[in-house]
């Protein structure tokens, strides 16, 4: 009977698609689920009760105190000593990494991050975990003892579904953050509708084929109306064209939707690193020869300033006949 | 006051890695200081640059080739070098090379550690953290944006998030890892190029440091890497052909619906 532990997060007042995708990552360590959330978003801790979990904790944030890795670390290892779980989950977004390594480094215990998979071989569990931003796929497992803690890439599991019916109601737990020496005290809204890299289904990414960073504008429009996420090669964002939080590749996001469309990017390697376990690669260049052919399952040799509107009106064109 | 760089020798990113008997081979690949430790190096730059009597001494745990990785970073302006290298090293965990790196830091007594987010190679992103944990002291991991003000001993920082911007407060001395965009790294002078070569620059080992060879290492791992392999081959892909643009992107779409069904 293995307890895990799984860290919640929330999107505004929603539970994260990449939390739900933890509870099929639990079971394939434990069978007991004891959730960790921190929100003040009624609807998101109901959502989290119904996953299916024997408990589940809010660690409630306060005005002007949001987080803090050192408070919530102390919290956690109350919740560990008490449960004594085999394995503690946090999806690899940025809050969950980082509490996930301030935990992992507090108690000096087994840390694997960003994992694909979970495999039992000759009776051990095995991670997989791509290194050097996927271009080696590696299989590690755990010496130290339980609890081991793992974090999960957003995108890959299968996202578990919520059934009120079995809802557990959150104990709250006021975390002390007297304890911490490094706060959140805010959250700096991005502009809201924007889709999130590591969980969109559709990517549109821009090299500098484009031509100008004007010309993002083009992309923006196609994942407004289509439902994608914008994505950036590192040529772009070193030129300025666009902010680095939209770089795909070895040292932006690494990424997987289901369709990843690359307009007018060569395919430097560390590029295709970050992209390359994506489901569907469709790439647009006027260039032949570039490499991003090489690893593209649907190619067209055009200008991307005309095949990216007729792309977006086509799209819309077999959503409208599908209705 | 003293800054201390946290810098890792990776492959170069442009680099393309092979595999053979379940093992990466590294040898003659361009090793490279892992780019997000750039950023945390600009960083410590930059308050040198308003805050002169500033030491930045860059620390590295890594073989002996990393020596002009580091001689590089004296060039862009760190003022020393400190490379741990030794054979008992080998195979530690990040929580080791921790160990190791803290016995130094302590040592220099810093008032910032400045790190990169990850190493591009392994992408723990937990040596750094566990260096704060270790020394009891806070850290921001992923900061694209760090204010520190000497005079009262606290700092704000900004991180990336999903969701936009997480806005940090808390006091020195404090660890910061470094996202892309953090700022925009300089490159080295022919001056800089010139006089790090008469800069300070030290090769140590465990015992040197005071670190118990038995403390590091694999025998003290707490993961094992069990193989590795390249990913799997993609199957030659389709150029769709057609007379203009427009049916080129028809026949697109109705292939990535009706074949790759991702529409």
């Amino acid at each position: 009977m293995d307890k895990v532990i799984i860290y919640l997060e929330t999107k505004g007042d929603e539970l994260k698609k990449v939390s739900r995708e933890l509870v099929s990552a639990a079971k394939l360590l434990g069978d007991t689920f004891i959730g960790v959330i921190s929100t003040q978003a009624a609807e998101a801790v109901t959502a989290a009760g119904g996953l299916g979990l024997s408990r589940l904790l809010n660690f409630s944030p306060q005005e002007g105190k949001l987080y803090a890795a050192e408070a919530f670390v102390a919290e956690l290892r109350k919740l560990i000593e008490a449960e004594k779980p085999a394995y503690v989950l946090f999806g690899q977004t940025p809050l969950g990494r980082d509490l996930a390594a301030r935990l992992a480094a507090s108690m000096k215990i087994g840390f694997i991050n960003d994992v694909t998979a979970i495999d039992k071989q000759d009776g051990t569990t095995v991670f997989t975990k791509p290194l050097y931003a996927g271009k080696v796929i590696s299989q590690f497992r755990f010496l130290a003892e339980p609890p081991c803690v793992v974090t999960i890439r957003p995108n890959i599991f299968a996202a578990a579904e919520v059934d009120a019916r079995t809802a557990v109601a959150a104990e709250e737990v006021t975390p002390d953050f007297a304890v911490a020496k490094s706060i959140i005290t805010g959250l700096e809204k991005k502009e809201t509708g924007m889709i999130d890299l590591k969980e969109a289904d559709i990517i549109i990414s821009g090299g500098r084929g484009l031509g100008g960073p004007e010309h993002f504008e083009l992309l923006f429009d196609f994942a407004k109306a289509v439902g994608a996420a914008v994505g950036a090669s590192r040529a772009t964002v070193d030129a300025g064209w666009i902010d680095h939080a939209f770089q795909v590749g070895q040292t932006g996001k690494t990424v997987n939707p289901s369709l990843y469309i690359a307009c007018g990017i060569s395919g430097a390697i560390q590029h295709l690193a970050g992209m390359q376990t994506s489901k569907c690669i469709v790439a647009i260049n006027t260039n032949e020869t570039a490499p991003i052919f090489k690893v593209a399952d649907f190619g067209i040799v055009a200008d991307l300033h005309e095949a990216v509107p007729a792309l977006k009106a086509e799209i819309l064109r077999l959503r409208g006949d599908e209705k | 006051m003293n800054i201390v760089v946290i810098t890792k020798q990776v492959p170069d990113t442009e680099a393309r890695l092979n595999v053979v008997n379940e093992q990466v081979q590294l040898e003659g690949v361009n090793m490279v200081i892992n780019p997000f430790d750039e950023y945390g190096l600009e960083e410590a730059l930059r308050i040198k640059d308003s805050h002169p009597e500033t030491k930045i001494v860059v620390l590295m745990v890594g073989p002996e080739s990393a020596r002009k990785n580091l001689v590089n970073c004296l060039a862009l302006g760190a003022d020393e070098a400190i490379l741990i290298a030794d054979e008992a090293a080998t195979g530690s965990d990040p929580h080791a090379v921790a160990r190791i790196l803290v016995e130094e830091v302590k040592k220099l007594e810093p008032t910032v550690i400045f790190a990169g987010k990850q190493g591009v190679d392994y992408d723990w992103g937990l040596t750094a953290i566990a260096v704060a944990e270790l020394l009891g002291w806070p850290h921001v991991a992923l900061c694209k944006k760090f204010t520190p003000d000497f005079t009262t001993n606290t700092f704000t920082a900004a991180a990336e998030s999903d969701e936009g911007d997480l806005v940090y407060g808390g006091s020195l001395p404090v660890v910061v890892t470094a996202e892309k965009g953090l700022n925009e790294p300089r490159y080295a002078s022919l001056k800089g190029i010139m006089a790090a070569k008469k800069k300070p620059f030290a090769k140590k080992n465990l015992a040197e440091i005071g670190v118990d060879p038995g403390q590091t290492g694999s025998a003290t791992a707490t993961v094992e890497q069990v193989r590795a392999f390249p990913p799997p081959e993609k199957a030659p892909g389709r150029i769709i052909e057609g007379e203009t643009v427009e049916e080129r992107v028809a026949e697109l779409v109705r292939a990535l619906h009706e074949e790759a069904k991702v529409l």
